[in-house]
């Protein structure tokens, strides 16, 4: 009876591979249930978003007679709606992590924080999806969206996807004790989203605004992304640390909350 | 096998504060049965969720050095959209038991017949609770936790579950809170009287049970 006795790297190492195999199962049960009970469930996930975003790059490619940069107006569109959409859909699925399944913590092999990392894997699987449907579609409506640079494209996709999963994981342990706090964060992307410069470039307001604009972590996603596909674009804005430095705050921040707010969001 | 620290429990009803563990150190040893006994109110429920780590304390350590069960006899954390087959494949994953033989166990045990293929919300409350039960018993744990249910069901079906638990006790130890007294004395070894934010270890059942009775009076 009981378990022969570990050394501290064996029961580190027995830990990590139960809380492997407690996410994958998490993930498995949550691409079942989370979108209704068919097969279609997770390509309506992805479709969601996609539909979104393509939906809002046409409305502005049509709305538009004037590209503000390029020649291409589709590229400065898509490339500054993309950023809020992949901050928003996945931080918003995984804002319900734990609300949505707290019956699974009755099972103590079950932690907050593996409901949280399983949300915020399969968000990020869908961030995947869409972006790379989104060029597709783009493409097939005969848009040359191939980047200048791919590498920083995808660094920009990699740093916008960081920052809406950093946001995600602050909200699944914030939703569970501030009451509206969906609705606050919500509220603070679409913010983000317009003063990001996705639609109207900033370079038209007063520099004193521009100065206060640059706060704004998602500014510097569409600014990331667009400087794959502009020659020298964003130079005076742009702040790839500065980026990173925020996503990387939110997660502590959302990671420290859940170490010390643990008994709480266990009893809901 | 278990172990708990000077455990601090407590939580808050409307206006008061309830303390159900006070500084508690106690150790529940490998190889013996233990009763929580408790007059209703003292928080037995509580403390098996505790031990079972599904509530934290707020203060002191709890160690656990060999496999612990849910509190066993729930059917909450099965979702209801899904399959019985659905829900016992997920319960075998997160313990890391072969999910086919779990199924078949319980398949064999539930007596669910093509219900285990039907969404769990569609189940009659005997239904779900013979699938929580065959659950519990289809995966090895060292340890079970019991709050009051051991056997569910019909008198068939609950002499089936006494017949499944005991064998689950040659090997493994269980924690029971309980009010009856005839199954403490045919289960447990030892017992421990929760009151006043204190527990009591007995060596001795009769004294227990005893001590119990008073406070109850």
């Amino acid at each position: 009876m009981g378990l022969p006795p570990m050394t501290a790297t064996g029961r580190l190492r027995e830990a990590f591979a139960v809380q492997i195999r407690v996410i994958g199962a998490i993930l498995l049960r949550d691409m079942r249930t989370r979108f209704g009970r068919t097969h279609f469930g997770y390509l309506i996930a992805v479709a969601w978003p996609l539909a979104h975003l393509t939906i809002l790059t046409a409305a502005n490619v049509l709305m538009q007679r004037v590209t503000p940069m390029g020649t291409n107006m589709t590229i400065f569109v898509g490339t500054g709606l993309l950023p809020y959409i992949l901050c928003l859909y996945p931080s918003r699925m995984t804002t319900s992590a734990v609300t949505e399944n707290r019956a699974l913590l009755l099972f103590p092999i079950v932690k907050s924080i593996d409901l949280i990392l399983a949300r915020t894997v399969l968000s990020l699987t869908i961030a995947a999806n869409v972006t790379v449907a989104f060029i597709i579609i783009v493409t097939l409506a005969g848009v040359d969206f191939w980047p200048n640079s791919p590498v920083r494209a995808i660094e920009g996709v990699l740093a916008t996807v960081y920052l809406g999963a950093a946001f995600g994981m602050l909200n699944a342990v914030m939703v569970t004790f501030v009451p509206g706090w969906t609705v606050i964060s919500i509220v603070v992307m679409i913010l983000m989203y317009l003063t990001s410069g996705a639609i109207m470039p900033i370079t038209r307001l007063p520099q004193s605004v521009q100065d206060v604009l640059a706060y704004n972590p998602m500014l510097h996603c569409v600014d990331w992304l667009r400087s794959a596909y502009y020659e020298g674009y964003g130079s005076d804005h742009l702040d790839e640390i500065y980026l990173l430095q925020v996503s990387t705050c939110i997660l502590l921040v959302a990671l420290a909350s859940e170490r010390f707010l643990r008994g709480r969001i266990i009893q809901g | 096998m278990i172990t708990l620290d000077n455990v601090f429990k407590f939580y808050r009803t409307h206006a008061t504060l309830k303390i159900v563990l006070d500084h508690v150190s106690i150790n529940f040893e490998a190889g013996y049965n233990y009763a929580i006994l408790g007059i209703n109110g003292a928080g037995k429920s509580t403390t098996m969720r505790v031990i079972a780590g599904t509530e934290l304390p707020n203060g002191g350590k709890i160690r656990r050095n060999c496999r612990v069960s849910w509190p066993l006899g729930f059917a909450g954390s099965l979702h209801s959209k899904m399959t019985g087959r659905e829900n016992v494949q997920f319960v075998a994953r997160i313990y890391g038991q072969n999910a086919r033989q779990v199924v078949d166990f319980v398949e064999d045990f539930a007596e669910l017949g093509s219900y285990l293929d039907a969404p769990v919300g569609t189940y009659s409350s005997g239904m779900l609770q013979r699938l929580a039960f065959g659950l519990s018993m289809a995966v090895d744990f060292d340890c079970y936790l019991i709050d009051e249910v051991i056997a569910v069901g019909d008198a068939r079906f609950r002499s089936r579950c006494d017949a499944e638990f005991a064998k689950r006790r040659e090997r493994a130890s269980i924690i029971m809170a309980s009010h009856d007294m005839a199954s403490i004395r045919s289960y447990c070894h030892r017992a421990v009287v929760l009151a006043d934010g204190q527990m009591m270890q007995f060596h001795n059942l009769d004294e227990a049970i005893e001590t119990y009775r008073r406070l109850n009076m």
